[in-house]
Parts: structure tokens; C-alpha cells; sequence
């Protein structure tokens, strides 16, 4: 049957395009943790697929060297970062949509504004603002400098969810009596769960990520982030890339923690933004 | 149990008047609908009744103690909404309980007036489930049941039965009637479906463009409507319409004459008028023939409906009158394209004005 | 009233991250770096004539305008092969994640890495197959260093892209392609009739952000070249960075800051006023 044969084809074709894909993405980590098990002296002089020899040293060294203070760091800073940017862009994501009063719509584009801001602009006058209050090394700063850059996502994909929850699942609330905090917390916070799950992994990844301000405004090598010390380490006059291999793959982990969770909701918080869903 | 006044109650959104300025009783004890088209101000009243949106203008009591700015949980009623607004994040049985657990029961005293509530509407293995895992009409009973377990004062309905299939329409028909019976709390429901209220209303209060037309017990609306709107919207199927005019102590259809009842048009010598007859007060002349009118016919359709039949017919005039009947014995053999004489009695004619639709009647 | 309540957190927060500090940096903007004193709008004047605002403006679009096609090429082809549902999907849809969650720097580490050309598998390999003649990092070479950035921050956003669009492809009701395909349309007819429709809506607002989005990135690139070689990657938004950080010229750094932003803004205001724009609830 010439229709049967040509799902099949169809079928052939879209899973080899399938598996391409999967190892462009993923085979660029692959290497990385295959780099960080192999003995110094094999990364420079194999570039086998399997690897021929392991050796955790690297992951030795790396620790040795003092990286698990930058996890802790980077850690400190995400967790503050992502309960920060929830909680206030659930705050403001609700006020828009069911209140209303003056100033409503500037808010809202306010908002809408940070996004489309080159941020590479304020990192010196950050730094200068910072500098004068004395809180250079502290994780305060980042934390709000991160809640800044992650609210306008944040606050569109919350207003999307919440669009989504009928008035009258509240109102039912308060006609039972309920006041208007507890109808908040008691049936609006729970049915927009995914939104604030969407919006929370966000905030952490991009956190965990973030690179230019964390650079910028941490001088001091003890309060380092993940990238600012990952990138410390390549700037170095001789590279080492066992090391930097490892490193990777520590910088990693963490966020991988909370992968499964931002595939499920993150995608549909995005569609949702965008008026579709 | 209580009884509520609305007085003068209006609400604007900008330019729009949604409801103006209407005046209202609604008996302690009543089942009262609200019954109206789309548009109509229903259920922004109801909604004003609730709390849930503020008048512009005008009060509302509760037992004579005036709410108006009292907020929606201090009013001690309940609410089911039009898509019942169930948590389906919480059990059923902490939907149920949420007003109590508001108004701080006791955990203890909470499950036993569920479980009381919960084995009355027949939902009590369901409770532990979430609302999502049942079917329409089960989540139906939670709504319900969640309106009950307080014991309010008044218990508020917003269309609660137009998404239901035909079948369940008529099964919660029956619960809310036999609920009513049992617990004697004044309701207050809003439909849209004159066949709801026609079916378990004690009173009716037909709105139209925010304003009260008529209240009153169904069969007040149904026998003596006020306005011609009333008269339509009112029965199934609504009431035949025609245009006439008054002459010579009998209404001219245009070629054909009705007689109505002498003091019905007395006082109104050759107005344009728009006469009014129940589908269900046309018969056969066979079946009664002592009546002053009589009209020569031709069935043109027959609608069956299982045990009755909506027969139309063309008696000359250009537009068609509705007969129905559930009598077949008296109408099995009328098919269509057969001739048939039928008499209408001459107090089953109503006439209505015909630019303001007022009923016109004895002095 | 309790909703300006609830909104002043996060107005606090821009003002205080956002606001302030930019006003601050328009100020700078007119002074002199090392005297402090009034120079009007002399940083100004040197970036539109002396400066090298146009090249790195150019390579800014160049940058914004291939992310944008390519991200939106692969991200929809990639979303077409998990539409239709299959065992693994799920976990495959998570899996393809990865590039995105991963930290710029470890994605900057590991190109490098790749790309590396006396160590790097991707030389080595292509030079055994004989795929080309020598070893050669893009990356290095002025010629195709921007082209090597945009392909690997394609790589990087990809999977989100992807993501997005499958969830609006799972929004098509199945019924439209059932119809399709009685009327006996193949899979290219059933894209473009039923598939593409549904998506254009949102591609105009992804579009957009992803505009603004990716005009401003200066990680990655940074980390990958520093601007280099020989300004290849310089964009405006590294540009910003090497004059006003490495050069330590502040008052330079912020005009260019401050012009960058007025453009974006222009093209916001004008989006707006060309795109019907839909109600998404955001200016409501």
C-alpha cells in the first residue's frame, strides 16, 4: 500500500531527524563530562568517543580550589532571587488584573519596560549605587538586581495563568465568607500553581546563570558565583581543561535539579503569554 | 428564612444601564425567579443581591436591615454560580465545608453537617474525591450542597441549570423543588429559561432592558400577562401574536374577525391592537363548539412531540397560529393539509396595545 | 487601595534596579570620565562621527536579525517532530532543555572547547573524514566569527523556542487537520492551511521579544570573543561594555547606553502602532 509505505518513510525520516537533534543538543555535554573524567594527560591526546581511562581528580582539584563556595554562593542568590520575583510578581501580576485604579496601565508597562532594556547600560551605576550603600559583597544586591531582570517575564507569564482562573472561583470564596487575602491565598495561589512554578524555575535558572551583573558587582573572590568563577578559571594564562570540564559540570548540576519541572511548565507558561493557550 | 426588599436599585457601567432603578419584594420563604433574556439586568441584580457588585444607586435589605455595604460573606446566603465554581484543587468535602470552616466550626461539627448535606444529595462516596472526577450532575449536588450546609438566610442561584443536558435539566428541577419543600430558605434564582420558572417558581419576576415587568405567581403571567412581552416570552411555545384592529365590537385580523370578551375592548374604538391567543385555548370545533369564534383552517405543519403536537395553521390571514394540544384523542387523526374548523373562546383573547404593549383589559 | 499595594513591590524593584541607576547613567553620559565636569553632549557627538557606533550597530542587527530566523527555523522544525504524540516523547521533550537551563559560562566553556582546534573532537574529526583541509575554530576568524556566535546562541535558545511552540501546536484542535486531510491535503498542505495560521499569532509576539531579547545579550558573546577578533562580534551591547568597563570611559559607555535604549524604545512605539495588536492582557 502505497499510502502505509509512505507513513513509514515519514515515520524513518522524523525519527532520524529526531536523534540528529538530540545529539546536537546533547552531545556538547556529553564531551564535557566525558573531558572531566579523563586523566590530564588523555584529554590533550584522544578525542575518542568512549572514554579510555577514568579519574575523578579533576572533580579533586576543583573542590581543593575552593569551587563549592561559589555553588553556595550562586545557590544563595537563585533561592533568594526566585522567592523574590514569585511572590512579587504574583503580588503585581494579580493587582493588575483585579483591581482596578490609577496608574493601573503605566504600571503594567513599567513592567513591560524593563524587558526591552539594554542592561549591559546599568551595570556601572549599579555598581556606584551599591558602592556607596556598602553592599558590594553582599548577595542583597544581586538578589535584587536578578528579581529586576526576571520580573517582566515573570509577571507576563503569571498574568497569563491568572487570566485564566474564572472570577468566580474567588467570588464563590467570598461569598462563603472568606476575605479577600484568604480567597487570595486559599483558591487563587493554588489554581495558579503551574504559572508560579513556570515562573519560579525561571527565575532560578536565569539567576543561577546570570553572568554581567555578577561579574560586575562581586570583587571579592569569596563572594564569586558560579559563572564569575567559572570564567575566572578560563581567563587563566594556561588553561586547564580537566579542571574546567569538572567545574562545568558542578556549575550544572544544580540547575538540573529543577529541569524536569521547568520542561513541563515553561513551555506552556510561554504559549499562554503569548495569547494562545 | 428571610425576606428582601430592593429599593430603587440601579447599576451603570459607564454610558449603559444595566438595571434601572428597580423596586422589588421577595417573600420570606419564596422560591422567587428572576427570568428574563440576555441582557436583561438578572443577574447583575442577583449579583447586587450578593454583594458581588456595588449599586450606583438604591439599597438593598435583607429582613429589613439594610446591606447595601455590608460585603458578600457578612450577608449570611449562599450562592450557586452558573459554572459552579467548584475548587477542584480542594476535596468535595472541603468545598462543602469551606463557609463553615469561615465562620470557624469546629472540625467535628463541620463533617457531621457534610455528611448530613452529603448523604441528602446522594454524593456521599464522592467525598474525599476532588469535584474534576465527577460527573455534571454530581458537581451539581456539591454546588448545591455547599450552598445548604450554612443554613443562610437566602440561597442564590445564577442559571445554575443552562449548562445541563435536557435529561438533568429536569432531574435538578425536581431537587431544587423538593430541597425548597423540605428546608423552607427563601430562594432566589435567575434563568433564562421560562420553562424553569414556569416549573418551580412560587413567583416570578419577568425582567426585561433592567426593568421589572411583571411579578407575580406563574400562572398570573401565564394567563394574564400584562404586556404582549410578557405574553411572549411566557409558555411553550409562547403565545400567538397577531396584528388587528378594533371595529365594530370585534378585532379585524384582515379578513378574518375575532371576538373578544365585550369589556376587554370596550373603551377602545379602532386602535391598531396586537391580539393574543394560548396555543393551548385553540380547539377543534368538534371538540367545543358553543364559542363565538370560528375559524376555517388548514393544518400547514405538525410537530410531534412525543405526547403533544403543535399543529400550524393558515386560516388567511398571512401569518400562522400555533395550536397545541396533548389531547390525542380529540386531535390523533389532524395530519397535515387537512381543513379543520377551530373556535377560540372569547375570554381566551387578549389584546395588547399595539405601540406599548400594554394589555388592554376592563377599566 | 489594596491593588496598588500589591503592584508597589515590583515598581520598587525597577526603580530601584532600573530607574535609578539609568538616570544616573544619562548623567554620566554628560560628563567628562576623568574630570567630572559638564560636557554637554560631546560623548555624543564622538559616537555618531568618531566613534564606532554604526559598525557595532550593524553587527547588532546582523546578530539580532540571524538569532531570530534561525532560532524560529530550527524551533519550529524541532517542534513539528514532537507534535504528534509518541512513547518517550515526554522525556525527549525534556531532554531537549538542556542547552537552555545551562549557565551562559558553561555553555561558553564548552563551544571553546569543541571548536578548540589542536584538542577539539569537531576539528579533529572533521579533518580525519576530510570534511575540510586544516583546523580551523570559527570563532578565530574575523570572517565567520559572528556567524559562529549567532550559531551557537541558536543552539542555546533552540529548545526554548521549541518548547513554546509545541505547547501552541497542542492548542490545534486535531479535528481542522482531520478535515485537511479528507480533502486529501499532505503534510506540507496541512502545515501551511492549518498549522501556520494558528501559529502566526504567536510568532508576532515571540517575535518581538525575541527581538529585544536577543539585541541585548552580551553574555555569551562576551565570554566566546570578547568582541573579537578584530571587532567581528563587536555588538552594541559588548561595545557598551568594552568602552565603559575595559576602556573605563563611563561617560562614552553610558551615551552609547542611552542612545541603544531610545532605538529599542522607537522600535517598541513603532511595533505597536503597525501590529493589531491582540488583547494579551499585558496593557489592559
Amino acid at each position: 500500500m502505497n499510502w502505509r509505505r509512505r507513513r513509514q518513510l515519514g515515520q524513518l525520516l522524523r525519527f532520524s531527524l529526531l536523534g540528529v537533534v538530540l545529539i546536537v543538543f546533547i552531545f556538547p555535554f556529553y564531551w564535557m563530562l566525558r573531558t572531566s573524567i579523563l586523566p590530564t594527560q588523555m584529554i590533550y591526546e584522544s578525542t575518542a568517543l568512549i572514554p579510555q581511562g577514568f579519574t575523578l581528580e579533576h572533580y579533586g582539584r576543583v573542590i581543593d580550589q575552593g569551587f563549592l563556595t561559589p555553588v553556595r554562593n550562586s545557590l544563595i542568590t537563585a533561592v533568594g532571587t526566585t522567592i523574590l520575583t514569585t511572590v512579587v510578581s504574583l503580588f503585581a501580576a494579580f493587582s493588575i488584573l483585579r483591581y482596578r485604579y490609577p496608574g493601573r496601565r503605566r504600571a503594567a508597562q513599567l513592567v513591560l519596560l524593563t524587558y526591552m532594556f539594554p542592561h549591559v547600560a546599568l551595570i556601572i551605576p549599579m555598581y556606584m549605587l551599591a558602592a556607596s550603600l556598602g553592599l558590594l559583597e553582599s548577595p542583597i544586591t544581586l538578589i535584587v538586581v536578578h528579581t529586576m531582570l526576571a520580573l517582566p517575564f515573570c509577571v507576563w507569564i503569571l498574568q497569563s495563568f491568572l487570566m485564566d482562573i474564572p472570577r468566580e472561583l474567588e467570588e464563590a470564596a467570598l461569598v462563603e465568607g472568606a476575605s479577600e487575602v484568604g480567597a487570595f491565598l486559599r483558591i487563587t495561589v493554588p489554581q495558579a500553581k503551574p504559572g508560579i512554578i513556570a515562573a519560579g524555575t525561571f527565575a532560578y535558572i536565569m539567576s543561577w546563570g546570570e553572568y554581567m551583573f555578577a561579574y560586575v558587582l562581586l570583587t571579592d573572590s569569596d563572594a564569586f558565583t558560579v559563572p564569575v568563577a567559572l570564567e575566572s578559571l578560563l581567563s587563566g594564562y594556561v588553561i586547564e581543561w580537566g579542571i574546567l570540564a569538572a567545574a562545568s559540570v558542578l556549575a550544572t548540576l544544580p540547575v538540573l535539579a529543577l529541569f524536569w519541572l521547568m520542561a513541563k511548565y515553561l513551555g506552556e507558561g510561554i504559549a499562554k503569554g503569548t495569547g494562545v493557550v | 428564612m428571610a425576606k428582601i426588599t430592593l429599593e430603587n436599585l440601579r447599576k451603570e457601567y459607564g454610558s449603559l444601564t444595566a438595571v434601572d432603578g428597580i423596586d422589588l419584594t421577595i417573600a420570606d420563604g419564596s422560591y422567587t425567579m428572576i427570568l428574563g433574556p440576555s441582557g436583561c439586568g438578572k443577574s447583575t441584580t442577583l449579583r447586587m443581591l450578593a454583594g458581588l457588585e456595588q449599586p450606583t444607586d438604591g439599597d438593598v435589605y435583607i429582613d429589613d436591615a439594610r446591606v447595601t455595604d455590608v460585603p458578600p460573606g457578612d450577608r449570611n446566603l449562599s450562592m450557586v454560580f452558573q459554572s459552579l465554581a467548584l475548587w477542584d484543587h480542594k476535596t468535595v468535602r472541603e468545598n462543602i465545608g469551606f463557609g463553615l470552616k469561615m465562620e470557624g466550626v469546629a472540625e467535628a461539627e463541620r463533617n457531621a453537617a457534610i455528611d448530613e448535606i452529603a448523604s441528602l444529595l446522594q454524593i456521599s462516596e464522592k467525598l474525599e474525591q476532588s469535584p474534576a472526577a465527577l460527573s455534571g450532575g454530581q458537581q451539581q449536588r456539591v454546588a448545591l450542597g455547599r450552598s445548604l450546609v450554612r443554613e443562610p438566610d437566602v440561597i442564590l442561584l445564577d442559571e445554575p441549570l443552562s449548562s445541563l443536558d435536557a435529561k438533568l435539566q429536569l432531574e435538578m428541577r425536581a431537587t431544587l423543588s423538593k430541597i425548597h419543600k423540605e428546608i423552607g430558605t427563601t430562594f432566589v434564582h435567575v434563568t433564562h429559561d421560562q420553562e424553569d420558572a414556569m416549573s418551580i417558581a412560587d413567583e416570578i419576576i419577568l425582567m426585561n432592558d433592567g426593568e421589572v415587568v411583571q411579578h407575580g405567581a406563574p400562572m398570573e403571567l401565564f394567563d394574564a400577562p400584562t404586556e404582549e412581552f410578557v405574553a411572549d416570552f411566557i409558555g411553550t411555545p409562547g403565545m400567538n401574536l397577531l396584528d388587528g384592529t378594533v371595529s365594530d365590537g370585534a378585532v379585524d385580523l384582515g379578513g378574518v374577525a375575532l371576538t373578544p370578551a365585550a369589556e376587554t375592548i370596550a373603551e377602545h374604538p379602532g386602535s391598531a391592537v396586537r391580539v393574543g391567543v394560548r396555543p393551548n385555548r385553540i380547539y377543534p370545533a368538534d371538540a367545543a363548539p358553543d364559542t363565538a369564534n370560528t375559524l376555517a383552517a388548514e393544518v400547514t405543519l405538525v410537530e410531534t412531540f412525543g405526547d403533544s403536537r403543535w399543529y400550524y395553521l393558515d386560516v388567511g390571514i398571512g401569518e400562522e397560529l400555533v395550536m397545541k394540544s396533548a389531547d390525542t384523542a380529540v386531535f390523533g387523526t389532524l395530519a397535515e393539509g387537512d381543513a379543520v374548523s377551530v373556535c377560540i373562546g372569547s375570554e381566551d383573547i387578549h389584546l395588547f396595545d399595539a405601540t406599548s404593549g400594554r394589555a388592554l383589559s376592563a377599566a | 487601595m489594596v491593588g496598588i499595594a500589591l503592584v508597589a513591590p515590583a515598581i520598587l524593584v525597577i526603580l530601584i534596579a532600573l530607574v535609578l541607576p539609568f538616570i544616573d547613567a544619562i548623567r554620566a553620559s554628560t560628563l567628562n570620565r576623568v574630570t567630572g565636569e559638564f560636557v554637554g553632549l560631546e560623548h555624543y557627538l564622538w559616537l555618531f562621527t568618531d566613534g564606532p557606533f554604526w559598525g557595532s550597530l550593524r553587527r547588532s542587527l546582523l546578530w539580532t536579525v540571524g538569532n531570530l530566523v534561525l532560532q524560529g527555523a530550527a524551533g519550529i522544525g524541532v517542534a513539528l517532530l514532537l507534535q504528534w504524540h509518541f512513547r518517550g516523547r515526554d522525556a525527549i521533550r525534556t531532554v531537549i532543555l538542556l542547552p537552555f537551563v545551562v549557565p551562559s559560562a558553561v555553555t561558553a566553556i564548552t563551544w571553546r572547547w569543541l571548536l578548540n582546534t589542536t584538542y577539539g573532537p569537531l576539528n579533529s574529526w572533521l579533518v580525519d573524514f576530510g570534511v575540510i583541509a586544516g583546523s580551523f575554530n570559527p570563532l578565530n576568524d574575523p570572517l565567520t566569527a559572528l556567524g559562529g556566535v549567532v550559531l551557537i546562541n541558536t543552539w542555546r535558545w533552540t529548545p526554548l523556542v521549541a518548547l513554546v511552540v509545541f505547547a501552541v501546536l497542542q492548542t490545534i484542535p486535531r479535528e481542522e487537520y482531520e478535515a485537511a486531510r479528507m480533502e486529501g491535503a499532505g503534510y506540507l498542505r496541512e502545515f501551511w492551511h492549518v498549522t501556520y495560521p494558528h501559529l502566526s499569532n504567536s510568532l508576532a509576539v515571540l517575535g518581538l521579544l525575541g527581538f529585544l531579547l536577543t539585541f541585548n545579550i552580551f553574555d555569551l558573546v562576551w565570554l566566546l570573543t570578547a568582541g573579537g577578533p578584530v571587532d567581528a562580534t563587536n555588538t552594541l551591547a559588548v561595545l557598551i561594555y568594552d568602552v565603559a568597563f575595559a576602556m573605563r570611559n563611563i561617560g562614552r559607555g553610558t551615551a552609547i547606553s542611552v542612545v541603544l535604549f531610545v532605538l529599542l524604545f522607537a522600535f517598541v512605539i513603532g511595533y505597536f502602532q503597525q501590529e493589531e495588536f491582540k488583547e494579551g492582557g499585558q496593557f489592559e
